[in-house]
């Protein structure tokens, strides 16, 4: 019985939900947070039998890991101010203080 | 007591330019904008030097008035973006990408970049390429993945700071995705 209403929802699934764009969706969202239970089973069903979306998959997860490094990199980077962009600048406050006083 | 006497605006610069800048640097990405960024965090923070109470470092202090005005400009960017990605009917939003029955339009139909994508991992012109893609998306976008992996801040943290609601993140981030994979494809 449960047997048979688990077949019988996995095809109900697979066909109302298992789209293109509906998986890359979910496969977007795995990438940032935990799928429900039915999520994930939609997505898997739904790769298992799409070749495009299983290689999006593997395209989205490579490009993810490289911008990660890409902020990574950005956060380790130091950059400092151009230094005449900085003696503007404290001539700049220096006039607000006189002009405060 | 007088809490304006422990500020030292005159040595600002020389202490905190630096750190400041780098700050808002990594995070919008655009030395110019970095510059302006900075330098309207202190003409705000020399306008209310009344209100710091000396109960953090005044590089605390200064940092979370930059932090604002990061905010504010990722909010401002976004806004006008909203309106043409977020509003629009659901249908509109993937359609370039999908046929009218959710599945890939052969033009747009994911192909491989190149036999041993993984092992380029590291390899500069990969880089080059999705650094490039990167600066044409949605600036909404941009803003997201900065406060995610920069701020490290949850998506709710996110949907807050950037008013918008949890669905509408998905979407954002679904879309903002496929038009990464696209423009990486076209250019590798």
């Amino acid at each position: 019985m449960i047997k048979n209403k688990l077949i019988r929802n996995t095809i109900i699934n697979a066909h109302a939900q298992g789209t293109c764009k509906h998986a890359t969706f979910l496969i977007e969202k795995k990438e940032n947070t935990r799928l429900t239970f039915n999520e994930w089973w939609v997505m898997q069903l739904h790769l298992a039998i799409c070749p495009l979306c299983t290689l999006y998959k593997s395209q989205s997860q490579l490009l993810q890991k490289m911008m990660v490094n890409i902020f990574h990199n950005r956060k380790d980077r130091t950059i400092s101010m151009d230094e005449a962009k900085k003696e503007a600048l404290e001539k700049l406050i220096e006039e607000r203080i006189n002009n405060d006083m | 007591m007088n809490s304006s006497r422990n500020i030292q605006a005159n040595k600002w610069v020389k202490e905190y330019a630096d750190y400041l800048f780098h700050f808002a640097h990594q995070r919008v990405d655009d030395v110019e904008l970095a510059n302006d960024l900075v330098q309207d965090t202190f003409l705000s923070g020399l306008e209310s030097k009344d209100s710091f109470e000396g109960r953090s470092s005044e590089l605390t202090w200064l940092r979370t008035i930059l932090k604002n005005k990061i905010i504010d400009h990722y909010r401002k960017q976004a806004s006008g973006l909203n309106k043409v990605m977020v509003n629009v009917p659901e249908q509109n939003e993937t359609v370039d990408f999908f046929d009218e029955n959710g599945i890939w339009k052969n033009e747009f139909a994911p192909k491989p970049f190149t036999n041993r994508a993984d092992e380029k991992l590291h390899a500069k012109e990969f880089y080059k390429i999705l650094e490039l893609c990167m600066k044409k998306l949605p600036k909404l976008w941009a803003a997201v993945f900065s406060l995610k992996h920069i701020d490290e801040e949850e998506s709710n943290v996110i949907c807050e700071t950037m008013k918008i609601t949890n669905s509408n993140y998905w979407v954002i981030i679904h879309r903002a995705k496929l038009n990464l994979r696209e423009c990486f494809q076209n250019n590798w």
